[in-house]
């Protein structure tokens, strides 16, 4: 369903994707992990269509349909969700409101009727709740003052809501304590579907064990340097980047 | 990192023209002549039968006037304003003065349905009890209707015409008019004592709190009509009231003037929160047309442990000059300015507030939320002064600006005078834009650009938002979205 | 009302007029003349000009005293000091490696002068200057030098007129002292004009503790290059009245300036700093931090405006003025202004006044120490943050023991 060719990508007259091709399938769970500054949220970005970002070559398809025209709002509309690295704070709107302008906003864009209230309100208050979000959280403005792990639970009830066809999860697990590891692993593997596709980006095997990825990637020096199955991530650990680092050089 | 080429695109494109409210009432008006003299400000004493101690008042003020020049230290820029060109008194012409709803031309009437403001009591009454509001509509220079005045009279409180005011209750008017803005205050304070034709007057018995918010809306419809009027709102002792105010013209190619006087008069104990949503006509996308708004609003807190709150949302007009203020007179006596002024287009905001401290412990707080799009001017400016016998005095002041796109500008210039050791004063302001990451955040999540943004000034906003009655908030809301079409990408 | 008619002379001012025909006496330039004509065009500063709203030099200024007569005797200055007394330079200093000297009849002006020429009191002091010192510090030179600014016993009218002109990847520290003789009515007035190239670096240190009877207006204009920096910070406990007033102008991108201070004020001194940063170029940085005390009955005023300019895009600025008042008759005027027309800019200023915290002077005095030393603690944390940017230990120290001479000086 996720199709990316060649794709070379700058930011600020940097080039920072150097010919990148990957394809994530309907139903798959693909992580990608790689070194710090390898270009991993910098893909997430060109993906998600981030203003800055300029595609110098190559292609990215979403359902066969090419990304690079659109803004970043269609793209969401698509289909597309990001969960970022470092989730941004909304001063002043409150996250039941956003929450409720983007589930609208993506509706609208479809073509597709608003939820009524009530209904929203029941859907937000169920998935906050397998996310041991509180409720109180629901009435503060969006991320402003949440701790590092709660900003990350927020994209996740945020990803559960809008229900995406592919979502890319960038670096999730970082900052999360065990438990609330476990519960988004949880929350991630039951939206798993045969037509809906995981790009999961991490470091640490540990967050692989809960949400078993179907490929493995390499991403070193802005290219896929290595794919295989679950067992490449488990020589990640063991052996590090060393080998690939080297390769891409 | 710089607004995006089409956000640059849009600012260009800007279409002030989509003022909702820019339709002309069709209706036969009677019209001093033109000019201004002697004679004319006998006319208009003499329409509303005044009484001679109040012609006088009036004849006083004007020969100030003739000694007067327009103010020039504001932050605003406009061609000179020929003041015999204007017409000072404009009523229409099946009016001669307030009467029953059922007398009221249709056609106005009809004005004030296309507005939204519910002139008839029975309709307003079907609403959600919560809602109900009691209006006083201006049209022109002339109060057209007030509603509700039987049930509010039961608990003793005054809501009608200043025009009928001072013949139902001149004393009244004679005891406080003129002691908040006195007559020699200003330029314009000083022209609308003078002309000053229609206006609301509020009074509310000790220790009551007034059953209902009032409500007044000013419409100007007559053209090259200058508008004066002048509120007067007095709460006696252990009193409350909440009091709105509203205001719309047409599209018109020519620039009105709106000068008015807004006083206000809290004894002790007593509260008056007054809220106002300025839509006047803001010209086009050129800078043709719109309303000069030229205010003077004053409140005294003269009792102790009395309490003025000022909350704005402008949006309108070509050009304001504003500066809702409180005088701290009694002890222990607070005073709260909240403002979000949105300019585009060409529009040129100067306003801000004055916070002056005089009794002890007195306290105040300012909250400013300045907006700028186009190729627009949004300067907030305020005074925060501590007496040498204000002991204990406190201010916070917070200022915030927001620019879109860079042909426009926010200036903030403070004026913080302490002179009383004890006085604490804290003062911060930040001028920033929306961030990029914000937006794009927002958009990644499904919102387009003009969504998000429109969503983050609300947050950006929302701390004054909700200082206003709910159906004003809301009202609010949606105008700050309307104010910004077309200026963001 | 009519801004067309002039007020009737100010006592002041007519002492002025005076002071001018004596200096006239030993000769003036041509510049001189025209200077003083456009000062008497506009008269002294008052309170109805927006810049000089708190200070009104008109009603504040008593009199102006008679120009010092020219000193033939040539002091010789120690090592890298220039030595200027009552506005005159003293002798031929000595110009360190790498910087010249040289001294002109009055006149020069800066390339692109930063100051705003239309303020009476630049005019003023234009007129009163009899020379123009330019300091040449050449390309990659790196020195020190001092200023020395001595007014004798008998009071006098005196202006000094100094360019720096600081070459591309020069650095240079200036440290400049005021002072004078006891008693003495002096008028002090001085026009520092600074040309920062590209790369380059000022580091500039003022010291005004003048006597109680002198007054003194000062104008510090700076022009800053690309990549230039300026860190500048006064110290004022001197003047009965004083205004010291700096523009400073990014003209090239990625630029950097400091202006930090401190004013501490008693008896009935009035001390007025007024700053204007214009950000002209994209990327500039600028930093001010003020800190004001006000005894007595004495008056503290900061006006600081922070301009940007349409396409002075990045620029981050950030303000700050706090005061805090001692005494029952003491008053502090603090007007911070933000004029920005670009709209990718960072720009902050806060300003708050206020008295020492109750809570604390008690939980220090529970400590065991007296209420003045307590205070003394406290105003002495107060300041510091304004001179935490001076890199040398021995100047912050010298600065902070200065601080704390004041403080024990309380009564
Ligand atoms: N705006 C920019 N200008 C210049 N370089 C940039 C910019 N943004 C990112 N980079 C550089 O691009 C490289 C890739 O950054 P990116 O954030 O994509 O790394 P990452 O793989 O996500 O790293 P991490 O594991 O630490 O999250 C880094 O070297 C980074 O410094
Ligand atoms: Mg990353």
């Amino acid at each position: 369903m996720l199709k990316i060719d060649n794709l070379h990508a700058r930011v600020d007259d940097k080039e920072i994707i150097k010919g990148l091709s990957l394809s994530v399938k309907a139903g798959e769970v693909a992580a990608i992990m790689g070194p710090n500054g390898s270009g991993k949220s910098t893909l997430s970005y060109v993906v998600a269509g981030r203003a800055g970002y300029e595609v110098t070559d190559g292609s990215i398809s979403l359902d066969g349909e090419s990304l690079l025209d659109m803004e970043a709002n269609e793209r969401a509309a698509k289909g597309l969700f990001l969960a970022f690295q470092y989730p941004l704070e909304i001063p002043g709107v409150t996250t039941m409101t956003f929450l409720k302008a983007a589930m609208n906003a993506q509706r609208k864009q479809r073509g597709e009727a608003e939820m009524s209230t009530p209904d929203f309100i029941k859907t937000v208050r169920t998935a906050a709740d397998k996310l041991g979000i509180k409720q109180d959280f629901l009435r503060r403005p969006l991320n402003v003052g949440f701790s590092g792990g709660e900003k990350k639970r927020m994209e996740v009830l945020q990803m559960m809501l809008l229900q995406p066809r592919l979502a890319i999860l960038d670096e999730t697990d970082s900052g999360l304590d065990i438990d609330a590891l476990r519960i988004v692993a949880e929350g991630v593997n039951a939206l798993r579907s045969p037509d809906r596709g995981f790009l999961v980006i991490t470091h640490y095997q540990r967050l692989l064990d809960y949400i078993k990825p179907d490929s493995v990637h390499v991403l070193s020096s802005g290219r896929i340097v290595k794919s295989g199955g679950p067992e490449l991530a488990h020589e990640l650990e063991r052996n590090g980047y060393r080998d690939y680092v080297a390769d891409a050089a | 990192m710089p607004a995006v080429q089409e956000t640059v695109d849009r600012v260009k494109s800007v279409d002030v023209d989509a003022y909702k409210y820019g339709f002309v009432t069709d209706i036969e008006s009677e019209k001093a002549p033109k000019g201004l003299n002697e004679d004319i400000v006998r006319y208009i004493s003499d329409r509303k039968s005044e009484p001679a101690w109040m012609t006088q008042w009036r004849l006083d003020a004007y020969q100030r006037w003739l000694t007067m020049t327009e103010p020039k230290w504001a932050r605003v820029d406009y061609p000179p304003i020929d003041f015999q060109d204007l017409y000072y008194y404009s009523a229409p012409k099946s009016m001669s003065g307030p009467q029953s709803l059922d007398e009221v031309d249709p056609e106005i009437l009809k004005t004030y349905d296309k507005l939204g403001i519910p002139l008839r009591e029975r309709e307003a009454l079907l609403g959600i009890p919560s809602s109900r509001v009691a209006v006083d509509a201006v049209f022109d220079s002339v109060s057209v209707a007030t509603t509700f005045k039987a049930e509010l009279a039961k608990s003793g409180v005054i809501f009608c015409p200043i025009s009928e005011a001072l013949q139902s209750h001149p004393d009244l008017v004679r005891q406080y008019l003129g002691t908040v803005v006195p007559v020699t205050d200003n330029f314009y304070a000083t022209l609308n004592s003078a002309v000053f034709s229609d206006g609301s007057f509020v009074y509310i018995p000790p220790g009551v709190r007034c059953p209902m918010e009032l409500s007044t809306y000013f419409r100007i419809n007559e053209r090259n009509t200058g508008q004066f009027e002048r509120t007067l709102i007095i709460a006696d002792k252990g009193s409350y009231v909440s009091y709105l105010e509203g205001c719309t013209a047409p599209m018109r190619d020519e620039n009105q003037l709106h000068a008015a006087v807004v006083e206000l008069i809290a004894l002790d104990d007593a509260e008056i929160k007054y809220s106002t949503v300025q839509n006047w006509y803001p010209g086009d996308s050129d800078g043709k047309g719109g309303i000069y708004n030229f205010v003077t609003k004053r409140g005294d807190c003269r009792g102790a442990r009395s309490k003025i709150s000022w909350t704005q949302v402008e949006t309108g007009s070509a050009i304001t000059w504003k500066y809702p203020s409180c005088i701290l007179r009694g002890d222990d006596s607070r005073g709260e300015f909240y403002s979000i002024a949105i300019s585009n287009g060409k529009q040129q905001v100067d306003s801000g507030t004055k916070m002056l401290h005089l009794g002890k412990n007195t306290s105040s707080r300012i909250i400013s939320k300045g907006i700028s799009a186009g190729r627009s001017n949004n300067t907030y400016r305020g005074q925060v002064f501590a007496h040498r016998k204000a002991q204990n005095a406190r201010n916070f002041t917070n200022c915030d600006s927001l620019l879109i796109g860079q042909q426009c500008g926010a200036h903030t210039i403070p004026y913080i005078e302490s002179r009383n050791a004890s006085a604490v004063f804290e003062h911060e302001a930040t001028t920033s834009k929306i961030s990029e990451d914000q937006l794009f955040y927002c958009m990644q999540r499904g919102l387009s650009g003009e969504e998000a943004t429109a969503l983050i000034v609300n947050g950006f906003v929302r701390d004054v938002l909700q200082q206003l009655p709910m159906e004003f908030a809301v009202e609010a809301q949606k105008l700050i979205a309307v104010s910004l079409e077309g200026s963001v990408g | 009302m009519n801004a067309s008619v002039k007020p009737p002379q100010s006592p002041a001012e007519t002492s002025l007029v005076e002071s001018f025909e004596a200096l006239r006496v030993s000769g003036v330039a041509a510049v001189q003349e025209e200077a003083f004509a456009r000062f008497l065009n506009k008269g002294l500063p008052s309170r109805r000009i927006e810049a000089w709203h708190y200070t009104d030099l008109r009603t504040q200024l008593k009199r102006a005293p008679l120009p010092a007569r020219v000193e033939a005797a040539a002091e010789a200055a120690d090592g890298a000091a220039l030595v200027f007394l009552d506005g005159a330079l003293v002798g031929e200093p000595q110009a360190p490696q790498g910087v010249s000297i040289e001294r002109a009849t009055a006149g020069r002006r800066l390339a692109a002068p930063v100051i705003d020429e239309d303020d009476a009191s630049i005019a003023l002091a234009r007129a009163f200057s009899r020379e123009t010192i330019t300091i040449r510090v050449e390309a990659n030179a790196h020195c020190a030098l001092r200023f020395v600014f001595q007014n004798s016993e008998t009071a006098a009218t005196s202006a000094a007129h100094v360019i720096v002109s600081v070459e591309a990847g020069a650095s240079l520290t200036l440290i400049e002292s005021l002072d004078s003789a006891a008693g003495a009515g002096h008028l002090a007035q001085a026009l520092i004009e600074f040309d920062v190239g590209e790369q380059s670096k000022v580091n500039y240190i003022r010291i005004n503790s003048l006597d109680a009877a002198a007054s003194a207006v000062s104008t510090l204009g700076v022009d800053l290059a690309a990549r230039a920096q300026f860190d500048t910070l006064s110290l004022t406990t001197g003047a009965a009245l004083s205004r010291h007033q700096i523009f400073v102008r990014f003209a090239g991108e990625h630029a950097k300036a400091s202006i930090c201070g401190a004013t501490l004020v008693r008896g009935r001194q009035h001390a007025d700093t007024t700053i204007i940063i214009n950000h002209a170029a994209a990327h500039g940085e600028s930093r001010e931090v003020y800190k004001t005390i006000v005894d007595d009955e004495a008056t503290g005023v900061f006006q600081g405006r922070i301009n940007v300019a349409p396409g002075a895009q990045k620029t981050d600025a950030r303000m700050a003025s706090n005061a805090m008042l001692l005494a029952e008759g003491a008053s502090m005027y603090n007007k911070p202004e933000l004029e920005i027309f670009a709209d990718d800019v960072q720009c902050a200023h806060g300003a708050t006044c206020g008295e020492l915290d109750d809570d604390l002077l008690f939980y220090i005095m529970a400590r065991g120490l007296p209420r003045r030393e307590a205070e003394a603690m406290l105003l002495e944390a107060f300041v510091a943050p304004a001179f935490d940017g001076v890199e040398d230990e021995d100047m912050r120290e010298t600065l902070m023991e200065r601080v704390r001479g004041w403080l024990a000086q309380r009564k």
